[in-house]
């Protein structure tokens, strides 16, 4: 079970509103992460699978990251005054490779899914309330990025070069 | 025997739902329902910090329900902008950005206390049950945070984008400014 516990120092917030957008996605992914190490120990299917998607996830955010919190940091109010328009056919490069990478990024969250399905599974068998409550977080997570988080990149990204 | 329902709105409990794949656009319902359990755990916790955060939960409570009526509808029509779907009737789009505008002071309002109050709360009682009051504190910045610097201008940007077929940049600056 993940018991009551706080987060790492390292992730603790300041009380001002001091955080560009691409840190709290920093910070929104090092919070799962660190959920997940809680119950790296753990036996079993439950613990391979875990520590599989531990391994697999760093890799991922780091990816997520780079991308989204550079677009989105280009829309933030820490955005530079005058981005250069590119020109006309960098525009079709550059948007041709944001969706791409989007693209990407979902197919990774689907390989992502039986995992999490597993874990929900071992959970429920186990009354693991924590671990249930650690799969649904991951799934919800995703889930956000897929609905808000992917789509406004892709529509911000056209939208500065456009 | 009939199956549980899909986990679609509030998977709270192992057996309670069974789990239906990606979510329907009710992950950020959900993100609030985990949220609201995670609280309701921690209320467990005694003494005067129990006392306050059970108030605060109330004030959580209606801000939450505020936020899913004039944030989450806009952030929905997400898939709607230009290059998406067709687009939703403008006026239906007016309506919801005056909402939007109308609750934006008082939802980042609402995030300053709630947030100070549980960081308060949490940091008399991080050792024992107190522990788990400090986790949702944590929890609940992170998840205000983001929605400050990512959702809240995606609803008013969506919003500004369908209503006038403009980039809706004039209120997203507005928006940063107050921030």
């Amino acid at each position: 079970m993940i018991g009551a516990r706080t987060m790492a120092p390292d992730i603790a917030f300041e009380s001002s509103m001091d955080l560009a957008i691409p840190q709290n996605m920093g910070i929104a992914h090092r919070a799962v992460l660190y959920d997940m190490w809680e119950v790296l120990g753990m036996g079993g299917t439950g613990g391979k699978t875990v520590r599989g998607l531990v391994e697999r996830l760093t890799a991922h955010f780091h990816r997520e990251e780079e991308l989204i919190g550079s677009i989105f940091s280009l829309a933030g109010p820490d955005a530079p005054e005058n981005i250069p328009s590119p020109e006309e056919e960098d525009i079709a490069v550059i948007t041709a490779y944001l969706a791409a990478e989007l693209r990407d990024l979902r197919e990774e969250h689907d390989e992502f899914r039986p995992d999490i399905r597993a874990l929900l599974e071992i959970a429920e068998a186990s009354y693991d309330q924590g671990l249930y409550d650690l799969a649904l977080r991951l799934e919800v997570h995703l889930s956000i990025e897929e609905q808000i988080h992917f789509p406004a990149v892709m529509y911000i990204g056209r939208r500065l070069v456009a | 025997m009939m199956a549980p329902p899909a986990c679609g709105s509030l998977p709270a409990h192992p057996g309670e739902c069974r789990f239906a794949g990606p979510l329907s656009p009710d992950s950020l319902m959900m993100a609030h329902n985990i949220l609201e359990r995670e609280l309701s755990q921690a209320l467990y916790t005694g003494g005067l910090a129990g006392v306050v955060a059970k108030n605060t939960a109330r004030a959580l409570n209606v801000h939450f329900r505020e936020e899913e009526q004039t944030v989450f509808p806009l952030i929905s029509l997400i898939p709607w902008l230009p290059g998406g779907r067709a687009l939703p009737e403008a006026e239906d789009v007016q309506i919801l950005n005056y909402r939007l505008a109308a609750a934006m002071p008082g939802l980042l309002e609402d995030h300053r206390i709630v947030t100070e109050t549980f960081m308060d709360i949490a940091e008399a009682s991080r050792t024992g049950d107190g522990g788990r009051l400090a986790r949702f504190s944590d929890l609940l910045r992170l998840h205000m945070r983001t929605e400050e610097q990512i959702h809240f201008p995606a609803a008013i940007l969506t919003g500004e984008t369908l209503e006038a077929g403009l980039e809706g940049h004039r209120s997203l600056r507005l928006y940063f400014r107050r921030l």
